[in-house]
């Protein structure tokens, strides 16, 4: 016999152990009534399951449901109206069709398709809006996208709205300040921006002539160095007098 | 690998019929089904829970045993479906107890268990060269999960997919289990000099 299967069978006689006669006496009666009881409820709740009727799903209840749902979809367009919503065209002609009219619409809604083409048209080729200059037209594009004509034009478009706008430079489009069409260098090729041999600004000389100062605003005066806003010995509050 | 006429059977001589009819009484509250079913497999169970070193194996096998009769009614199978689904319960009763106890620390009266029905001859013999201290002390030797897959395969004589269920893994990582924990039990028996 190999010590493996000889362990094992060793084990299978120490390790059952027949629990104390009190507890057998006392553990079988109530499992016995653990079970009856069990068995009792799991019949009640079969019997129940098997007598309650079954659910079921009536035709009329699903017609209900899907007349529920069609009647909604107008009354959400009437709810859209209400609130204020522009609807869509074909959900206006339905209203008119019935005699009804949705409330805030636009008055214009009853245009046929081509009267809107046609105004479209006409904005488009007068004054009003971003139009294209005829220059603009003429020249075929060139690699780099819009010609140099088309980039003229919309500087001076831009230039014109700057001089409409009411002060503040803030939301100005970027690229269209002077700044040159695309696909045209600043400086021309093989010339640098500043002659060679002179530098922009002198050196140890500064942009801004010492003694004056960048931005001083009239109004504003600095104060001279060393000297203090309120004169030394002189609080800004008067004596006798707290903040 | 053991032979298989060397394994002990549980509800003995019970045959497939035999063992369904028992069921039917014990569902129906017969206490002599529930004596019968209570002496069949409590000691195992209650062996089970002290080799794994359950803090109040007692009281373990009680709990367990109520729980199987409040859901024998739900329950559908043979006799190694039964023997399995117990032990499941035993198993799972055993952890919580594990935890509860790491939670609160109890000092426990050690009492000698009340020796089992009397095994096979075979057993018996084997208890008696290697021991009955030496046998528990290997035991305890072992990892806890090497230690529940033999106790379950060799003293609740249940399959690997059985054991599988109860300890929770899979049927590969119980065959390793029992494969490491066989070659322990063999380690700790040629250190201790087991006279073969």
């Amino acid at each position: 016999m190999g010590e493996v299967t000889l362990y094992t069978e060793a084990l299978r006689a120490a390790v059952p152990a027949r629990p104390p006669r009190e507890l057998t006496a006392t553990m079988v009666p109530r499992l016995a009534a653990a079970a009856r009881a069990a068995t009792i409820e799991a019949e009640t709740q079969a019997s129940r399951r098997r007598a309650a009727p079954p659910v079921r799903r009536s035709r009329r209840a699903l017609v209900a449901k899907v007349a529920i749902a069609v009647a909604s979809i107008p009354l959400l367009f009437a709810g859209l109206a209400f609130a204020g919503v522009t609807v869509p065209g074909p959900a206006r002609d339905a209203f008119d069709s019935v005699g009804i009219t949705l409330p805030n619409q636009p008055a214009d809604h009853g245009r046929a398709p081509e009267a809107d083409k046609t105004e479209l048209q006409t904005t488009t080729g007068e004054g009003g809006g971003n139009d294209v200059s005829e220059a603009a037209k003429a020249k075929p594009k060139g690699k780099g996208g819009n010609s140099t004509a088309a980039h003229e034009h919309a500087r001076k478009q831009h230039e014109k709205a700057q001089g409409k706008a009411k002060g503040h430079d803030q939301g100005k489009a970027v690229g269209l300040n002077g700044s040159t069409p695309p696909g045209q260098a600043k400086t021309p090729p093989g010339q640098e921006k500043t002659p060679p041999g002179q530098v922009k600004t002198p050196p140890g000389q500064a942009k801004t002539p010492p003694g004056k100062a960048k931005r001083t605003s009239p109004s504003r005066t600095k104060t001279p160095p060393g000297q203090a806003t309120t004169p030394p010995g002189q609080s800004k509050t008067p004596p006798g007098q707290s903040n | 690998m053991l032979p298989h006429s060397a394994r002990p059977a549980t509800f003995a001589g019970v045959s497939e019929e035999r063992f369904s009819n028992l069921l039917a009484a014990a569902r129906a509250g017969d206490e002599g089904a529930w004596e019968e079913i209570f002496e069949e497999l409590a000691p195992v169970v209650l062996g089970y829970l002290r080799a794994n070193g359950a803090p109040d194996p007692e009281d373990i096998v009680g709990e367990t045993f109520l729980q199987v009769a409040r859901d024998i009614s739900s329950f559908d199978g043979e006799e190694s479906g039964f023997r399995s689904w117990v032990f499941t319960i035993a198993h799972h009763r055993l952890i919580d107890a594990r935890r509860y106890a790491a939670r609160r620390p109890v000092e426990l009266a050690a009492e000698p268990p009340e020796p089992g029905e009397r095994a096979d001859d075979a057993a018996e013999e084997a208890l008696a060269r290697i021991g009955t201290e030496r046998v528990e002390r290997i035991l305890a030797d072992l990892s806890e999960d090497q230690r529940a897959v033999l106790l379950l395969r060799f003293v609740a004589d249940m399959g690997i997919e059985d054991v599988a269920k109860v300890v929770g893994k899979r049927p590969g990582a119980v065959k390793a289990l029992q494969r490491r924990g066989l070659a322990a039990v063999k380690r700790l028996l040629a250190r201790k000099g087991v006279p073969l």
